[in-house]
C-alpha cells in the first residue's frame, strides 16, 4: 500500500499477502523464482526442469555413483565360518570376480550387484574367465566416461533454493519492475529444496485447507535472558476493517492469539551479561546474595515455563508449527525434552527456528515475528554475482590453461619417446664401458655413431655425441673404442664450442685421443685444427708415461703416508706425556755409583 | 545422535574423553563447551566424571572400559582412584593394570562382547581384560597398525575402522566382533579414528572437523540416528536376561 502510493501500480494490501489466505489475484499472479547456484542469476522453469530432469537421467543412469556412492559396509559373518572361508580352494564366484576387480584397482561387488551383472551374463564351465574379463573392461570405460560427466556438471545448478536469503521469491505481475514477494523458506517447509513451495502455496489455500483455517494453530515461543514469551495462534486473522492506524500497525492488530503469556524473572547478571548458570559453570559457583538469587529465579523460570508448556498440552499437540527462539543449552532445555514427559520433544518435526533476528520476547515481538512468518513481503529481486563469477571462471580457466600448457610441454619433451630411449641405453651401455655391448647395440640398431643424445636441453650443451659424453666422463677406455672402432668423429663441437677433446676429464682421457691419433693416423681427419688435439703418441709412449705417473704418485703418496704417520706418533706420545707425565724411576731416587756400592761389604768396595 | 566438539583447540576428543555405556570420563581443563557435549546428551542418563589419568589429560588413551568395568594403568594416583570409584557407578568394576604398553586407550579396543588388543600385550592383562571387562580377547592389527585401540572405533552396533584397511580384514574383524564394520575417517581425512572420536550405544562425539559425510558415515554405522538411550534396554535385552538368569 505504502509503495503503491508512489507508483502507477497498486499494490494489494496487506490481507491479501497473508499465506495462509491469499488473495485470488495475488495468488494467480505468483510465478516461483529460480536462481543459478554459482552465479544468482535468475532462470526460467524449463531451465529448473531440463537441469532436473538432467540430474535424474544422470542419477538413474548411475553416473553420478561417484560421488553419492556410500561406504561399503562389512556385515558379520558367523565365526568358525569365516576361517573355512578364507582358506577354502574352490572360492565362489563373486569371490573370483571381486579378487580379479581388486587386481585392476576397481571397487568390489556386492552379492545383489554380482547377481545382477550375471544375469546378464550367465558365468558357466571354462568361459568364466573371458566373459569375467570382458565386463570388467566395459565398467572401466564406463567409469572413464562418468568422470568427465561429473566434472560439467558440478558447474552449477538451478533452484528456487539459491536466492542468497531465507526467503523463496516469487514474481508477480501486481509488482513494479525489480521488486518480488518472498516467503520465508521455513512457512513454506522449503529449507531441504525438497517440496516444491508453489505447490505448498497452493495447498494451503486450497479449500480443504481454509475450511480448517479457524482450527489451525501454530505456537511462538521465545525465551532469553530472563524474559520468556509463548502464544499459540490461530491462522485465521482477526478482521481489522476499520480500524485505526498505519498499515503495519494493522497488521499486527490482525494476529489472532488464542493464548499467550509472558514471564520475566531477573535471571542475567547486570554488566556482566551471561545468565547465571554459564557464568557457574564457566568459573564456578559465586556465592553473593545476588547470583543466589538469579539461580534461584533460573530454576523458577524454567518450571513456570515448563508448567505452562503442561497445560496448553492440548492445544500444541494440534499445533502445525512450532517456532522457538532459544540459546544456549539451558534455555533450549526449557522448552524441549526428551522422552515420554516431554511436552514438546526435541526431535519433533514441526519445531523450527525463527530465520531472523527476534528482539526482547514480549508479546509484541510474537506478533511482529507471526507477521514477519506469514504475510508475502515485498523485495527487491537480488542481483546476479555474474561479474565475480565470470571473473572466477575466468580465473579458472586460465589456471587449468596454464596447467594444460605446462603438461604439454613435459610431453612436447617426452615427444621424440623413441630416440630417448636410444640415448638412455646407450649412456647405460657407456657408463658400464661395455664395449662390446656398446658395439653390437649401434650394429643392431644401426645407430649413427655421431648420434646427437636427446633431450637437446640435457645434453646438447656439454655432451652432444657419445664421444663428448665419454671424455667429459672420463672414460678413456670408452673414448678410445669409440674413436678406433666405431670411427667416432672428433671434431664435432658442443654447443659451447668445445670437441670432445676439450670436454676431457682427465690426463688418462687426452692420451686416448692421442693414442687414436697416432694409430689412426694424421689422414684420419685435421687432429692438429679441427679436434684440437694436440699431439700423437704412441701406445708405449702412453703406457710409459702413465707408468711413471704411477710411479709418482704411488711415492707421493708413501711420503705422505709416512708423514702423517710420524706427526701422529709425536702426537700421542705428547698427548700421553700430558696426561700421564713423563714417568719416573720407580723408588724416587736415581741409583748412583754411590749406591751401587752402599750394598757392599767394605772390603769389596774398592774394587 | 552424532555431535562435534573440540577441547582445547583440538579435535582428538577420543583423546581427551572415554565414553562407554554405563559412564563417560572427561580430561579437566576443557572449556565448557566440550562438557556440554557430553552433559547435554548424557547428564541425567550416566555419570559423566571430570578426572585426570596419572595427572594427565590425555584420559582415553590411558584407560580401557565397557558398560562392566574399567582398567586404569599403574601410573594412576590413588586419588585419581579413589575419585573414579567414588564417581562411576557401583556395578563398574575399577582395576588398576600393570603393563609394559600403559597407554591401555591405545592398545585396548572394545565393546561390551569384544576386545581387540595389541598383539604384544602381556598374559595377564589380557586375563584381567577378560575378567573385569566380561569380553572376549582377540589379539589383533588393524591395516598393519598394532595400535589397535587407535585406528579404530567400536560399539555394540558397529565400528568404524582405518581408511585403508583391506576389506578381508575387516571381513575377520567383523566376524570377530560381530557388528557390521565400516573403513572411514574422523576429522576430515584423519585415519586415527579412536583418537578422533568416542561413541557408545546412542551418543557419538568427533572432532569439530569432522565433515558431514563422515558424520553421516558414523552416524548411519553406529546407528545413532534414532538412538535413545532407554532403547538400550530393548536392545540389550538378551545381555540382561543372561545376566539375571
Amino acid at each position: 500500500m505504502q509503495e503503491g502510493g508512489r507508483t502507477g501500480k497498486k499494490e494489494p494490501p496487506f490481507t491479501a499477502r497473508y499465506v495462509y489466505q491469499l488473495d485470488d489475484s495475488v495468488l494467480k499472479s505468483l510465478k516461483l523464482m529460480y536462481f543459478d547456484s554459482l552465479t544468482h542469476e535468475e532462470r526460467s522453469e524449463q531451465e529448473y526442469k531440463r537441469s532436473l530432469n538432467s540430474i535424474v537421467s544422470n542419477y538413474n543412469d548411475g553416473t553420478m555413483k561417484g560421488s553419492f556412492e556410500p561406504p561399503k559396509i562389512v556385515k558379520p559373518r558367523a565365526r568358525s565360518s569365516t576361517k573355512k572361508h578364507v582358506e577354502s580352494n574352490n572360492l565362489s564366484d563373486l569371490d573370483k570376480y571381486n579378487e580379479k576387480r581388486a587386481r585392476n584397482g576397481q571397487k568390489l561387488l556386492t552379492e545383489t550387484e554380482f547377481e545382477a551383472k550375471m544375469d546378464q551374463l550367465s558365468i558357466s564351465g571354462s568361459e568364466t574367465e573371458d566373459e569375467l574379463d570382458t565386463i570388467t573392461e566395459e565398467e572401466s570405460s564406463n567409469t572413464k566416461v562418468t568422470d568427465e560427466a561429473d566434472n560439467s556438471l558440478d558447474e552449477s545448478s538451478i533452484s528456487y533454493m539459491f536466492t542468497k536469503s531465507p526467503f523463496v521469491l516469487f514474481h508477480s505481475g501486481l509488482l513494479q519492475d525489480g521488486k518480488c514477494y518472498g516467503v520465508y523458506k521455513t512457512t513454506l517447509d522449503a529449507e531441504e529444496g525438497k517440496s516444491d513451495p508453489m505447490r505448498k502455496l497452493m495447498e494451503l489455500n486450497s479449500e480443504k485447507f481454509q475450511q480448517k483455517l479457524d482450527n489451525s494453530i501454530s505456537a511462538l515461543f521465545m525465551i532469553g535472558g530472563g524474559h520468556f514469551a509463548g502464544a499459540i495462534i490461530n491462522h485465521k486473522p482477526i478482521v481489522t476493517k476499520g480500524n485505526k492506524g498505519s498499515p503495519e500497525e494493522l497488521q499486527l492488530q490482525s494476529v489472532n492469539i488464542a493464548e499467550h503469556k509472558t514471564f520475566h524473572r531477573y535471571t542475567t547478571r547486570r554488566k556482566q551479561g551471561g545468565s547465571q548458570s554459564t557464568s557457574d559453570n564457566a568459573r564456578g559457583k559465586a556465592n553473593s546474595a545476588g547470583s543466589t538469587l538469579r539461580r534461584y529465579n533460573e530454576q523458577a523460570l524454567r518450571e513456570e515455563v515448563q508448567d505452562l508448556l503442561k497445560s496448553w498440552k492440548p492445544l500444541l499437540d494440534r499445533c502445525d508449527r512450532i517456532f522457538i527462539k532459544a540459546n544456549g543449552v539451558y534455555a533450549r532445555q526449557s522448552l524441549l525434552g526428551k522422552g515420554p514427559e516431554a511436552v514438546i520433544e526435541a526431535e519433533d518435526p514441526r519445531v523450527r527456528i525463527f530465520p531472523f533476528t527476534t528482539k526482547r520476547p514480549t508479546t509484541k515481538e510474537l506478533r511482529r515475528a507471526w507477521c514477519e512468518l506469514s504475510y508475502l513481503k515485498v523485495m527487491d529481486i537480488p542481483k546476479s554475482d555474474k561479474k565475480a563469477v565470470e571473473m572466477k571462471m575466468r580465473q579458472r580457466e586460465h589456471l587449468a590453461k596454464s596447467k594444460e600448457q605446462k603438461q604439454r610441454k613435459i610431453d612436447v619433451s617426452k615427444g621424440s619417446s623413441e630416440d630417448d630411449e636410444t640415448t638412455k641405453q646407450l649412456i647405460s651401455l657407456l657408463k658400464k664401458s661395455k664395449a662390446p655391448s656398446l658395439i653390437a647395440y649401434i650394429r643392431k640398431n644401426k645407430v649413427p655413431v655421431n648420434f646427437r643424445l636427446l633431450p637437446e636441453k640435457e645434453y646438447g650443451r656439454n655432451t652432444q655425441t657419445m664421444l663428448h659424453y665419454a671424455a667429459h666422463f672420463g672414460l678413456s677406455r670408452m673414448c678410445q673404442v669409440l674413436l678406433v672402432n666405431l670411427k667416432a668423429d672428433p671434431t664435432i663441437k658442443n654447443e659451447r664450442g668445445y670437441t670432445a677433446y676439450e670436454m676431457s676429464a682427465d690426463e688418462k682421457t687426452k692420451y686416448a685421443f692421442e693414442v687414436a691419433r697416432n694409430t689412426l693416423g694424421e689422414d684420419y681427419c685435421d687432429w692438429e685444427k679441427a679436434a684440437k688435439v694436440p699431439g700423437s703418441k704412441s701406445r708405449e709412449e702412453v703406457e710409459e708415461i702413465l707408468k711413471k705417473k704411477e710411479d709418482e704418485s704411488r711415492e707421493k703418496l708413501r711420503e705422505l703416508h709416512e708423514k702423517e704417520l710420524e706427526t701422529a706418533r709425536k702426537q700421542f706420545a705428547e698427548s700421553h706425556d700430558k696426561k700421564f707425565g713423563r714417568g719416573k724411576t720407580l723408588g724416587g731416587f736415581k741409583e748412583t755409583e754411590q749406591h751401587k756400592l752402599d750394598s757392599l761389604p767394605h772390603n769389596r768396595r774398592c774394587e | 545422535m552424532a555431535t562435534r566438539a573440540q577441547f582445547e583447540n583440538s579435535n582428538e576428543v577420543g583423546v581427551f574423553s572415554k565414553l562407554t555405556n554405563s559412564y563417560c570420563l572427561v580430561a579437566l581443563g576443557g572449556s565448557e563447551n566440550f562438557y556440554s557435549a557430553f552433559e547435554a546428551e548424557l547428564g541425567d542418563v550416566i555419570p559423566v566424571v571430570h578426572t585426570t589419568i596419572a595427572g594427565t589429560k590425555i584420559i582415553g588413551r590411558m584407560v580401557a572400559g565397557n558398560r562392566r568395568g574399567l582398567l586404569v594403568p599403574s601410573q594412576t594416583t590413588d586419588q585419581e582412584l579413589m575419585h573414579l570409584r567414588n564417581s562411576l557407578p557401583d556395578s563398574v568394576k575399577i582395576q588398576r593394570v600393570e603393563e609394559r604398553l600403559s597407554a591401555l586407550g591405545n592398545v585396548i579396543c572394545c565393546n561390551d562382547y569384544v576386545a581387540l588388543v595389541h598383539p604384544d600385550i602381556e598374559r595377564e592383562t589380557e586375563e584381567i581384560i577378560a575378567d573385569t571387562l566380561g569380553v572376549e580377547v582377540f589379539r589383533q592389527t588393524i591395516a598393519g597398525n598394532v595400535l589397535v585401540g587407535s585406528y579404530c572405533c567400536i560399539s555394540n552396533q558397529g565400528g568404524l575402522v582405518h581408511p585403508q584397511t583391506p576389506i578381508q580384514d575387516q571381513e575377520e574383524l567383523s566376524s570377530l566382533l560381530q557388528v557390521p564394520l565400516v573403513a572411514g575417517t574422523v576429522n576430515r581425512g584423519s585415519p586415527v579414528i579412536g583418537a578422533g572420536m568416542v561413541v557408545n550405544d546412542w551418543l557419538s562425539v568427533t572432532g569439530l572437523a569432522t565433515t558431514a559425510p563422515e558424520l553421516s558415515v558414523i552416524e548411519s554405522i553406529f546407528k545413532l540416528q534414532d538412538a535413545q538411550p532407554d532403547a538400550i534396554s530393548g536392545s540389550l535385552r538378551d545381555t540382561l536376561i543372561e545376566t539375571y538368569s
